[in-house]
C-alpha cells in the first residue's frame, strides 16, 4: 500500500468522515490546535531563551529544562492529539498539500533536535548549568529549535491557502 | 459614541488594501499573529502556572514575572499591531461578529488585569496571586477560544 492509498483508506473511516462532516467538532479541534501552540512552542521557546542567556539567567538551566518540560510534554500530546484528528479528517487533501508536506518535513527536523541535544550537549550540562549562556553547540541547538518551530507554525498556517 | 466611522474608514482605508487584495498579504499578517500567540501564551502559562505550583515552580512567581515580562510585552505589542492590520482587512465583519466584539472586551479585561491586580498580586505567594493566576489564565484563555470563534462562525 502506497502512502497515498494509505492517505485515502484514513480519508474514508468512520472516523474521519465524521470529524469532516461536523459543524462544530472539525472548528473545536482546530481550536486546540492553535491555542496549544502557546504550550507546545511557547514553552520550547522559553528553554531556548534560556540557553541563549535572554532570560533567567540566574537560574540553572537544568532546573528551567526539568521543570518546564512536563508543561512541553502536555502541550505535545494536545498538539500531537488534535493535530491527528485534523490530519485524519483531511487525510487525502493533505497528502496533496505543499505546506502540509514542508510542515512535517520540519516536525521531524524539530523531533531530532532535542534527542541529538539531550544525548550530547546536555550529558555535560553540570559543566555549565550556571553560566549565563550556554556553550555554542547548546545556542545552536537553541537557534535551531526557535527557527523550526516558528518555520512550523508559517507552514501550518500556510495549509490553509493550498 | 458610535466606533462605526473608524471602522467604515478602515474598510476603504488604502493602508489595509494589500491585505484586502493579496491572498498572502492576509496570510502573513495572521502567520505573525500565531507566532506572537505562541510567545505571549508560553509567557503567560508559564508565570502564572508557576503560581500554582506547576512548571516553574521552585522560582520566586515575581522574579519569573519580571524577567519574561519583555517577551510578554513584546508579543502583546505584535499581537496588537498584527490584529489590527487583520481587523482593518475585514473591518465591516469584525465590526458586526458578535466573537469580535466579546473579544475585544475580554482583551481589554485581560490587559487591565494584568498590569493592575496582577502585577500586584504575583509579588507576595498567597491564595491571593492564586487566584489571581486562575483569573489571569481563565482571561487570555477566553480571549483566544474567542478569538478562535471569528474565524469559524
Amino acid at each position: 500500500m502506497s502512502l497515498l492509498q494509505a492517505c485515502q483508506w484514513l480519508n474514508d473511516t468512520q472516523l474521519a468522515t465524521a470529524v469532516r462532516e461536523s459543524d462544530i467538532v472539525f472548528p473545536l479541534i482546530e481550536t486546540v490546535h492553535v491555542l496549544g501552540i502557546a504550550l507546545l512552542a511557547g514553552t520550547v521557546a522559553i528553554v531556548d531563551l534560556r540557553l541563549l542567556g535572554l532570560i533567567l539567567k540566574k537560574e540553572r538551566v537544568s532546573q528551567v529544562a526539568g521543570q518546564i518540560l512536563p508543561l512541553t510534554w502536555v502541550g505535545f500530546a494536545a498538539m500531537f492529539g488534535s493535530g491527528a484528528l485534523l490530519f485524519l479528517a483531511e487525510a487525502t487533501k493533505s497528502y496533496y498539500n505543499p505546506a502540509f508536506r514542508f510542515k512535517m518535513l520540519l516536525l521531524i527536523i524539530a523531533g531530532l533536535n532535542p534527542l541529538i541535544f539531550h544525548t550530547t550537549v546536555y550529558r555535560d550540562v553540570s559543566l555549565w548549568d550556571e553560566a549565563h549562556v550556554a556553550p555554542r553547540r547548546a545556542r545552536l541547538t537553541a537557534y535551531l529549535s526557535l527557527t523550526l518551530w516558528s518555520a512550523i507554525i508559517v507552514a501550518g498556517r500556510a495549509i490553509a491557502y493550498f | 459614541m458610535s466606533l462605526l466611522p473608524l471602522f467604515q474608514w478602515a474598510a476603504h482605508a488604502h493602508v489595509f488594501a494589500v491585505m484586502r487584495d493579496s491572498k498572502w498579504g492576509f496570510a502573513a499578517v495572521e502567520m505573525v499573529h500565531l507566532l506572537a500567540l505562541a510567545a505571549l501564551g508560553g509567557t503567560v502559562l508559564v508565570v502564572d502556572l508557576g503560581i500554582l505550583g506547576i512548571g516553574l515552580r521552585r522560582q520566586a512567581p515575581s522574579r519569573v514575572a519580571r524577567e519574561l515580562f519583555p517577551i510578554f510585552l513584546g508579543s502583546l505589542l505584535a499581537m496588537v499591531v498584527s490584529g489590527a492590520l487583520l481587523v482593518g482587512a475585514e473591518a465591516m465583519k469584525c465590526y458586526y461578529h458578535p466573537a469580535f466584539r466579546l473579544k475585544m472586551v475580554l482583551f481589554a479585561l485581560a490587559v487591565l488585569f494584568n498590569f493592575t491586580i496582577h502585577r500586584s498580586a504575583v509579588r507576595i505567594p498567597s491564595t491571593w496571586s492564586k487566584m489571581a493566576a486562575v483569573a489571569s489564565l481563565a482571561l487570555w484563555l477566553g480571549v483566544g477560544l474567542v478569538g478562535c470563534a471569528i474565524g469559524f462562525l
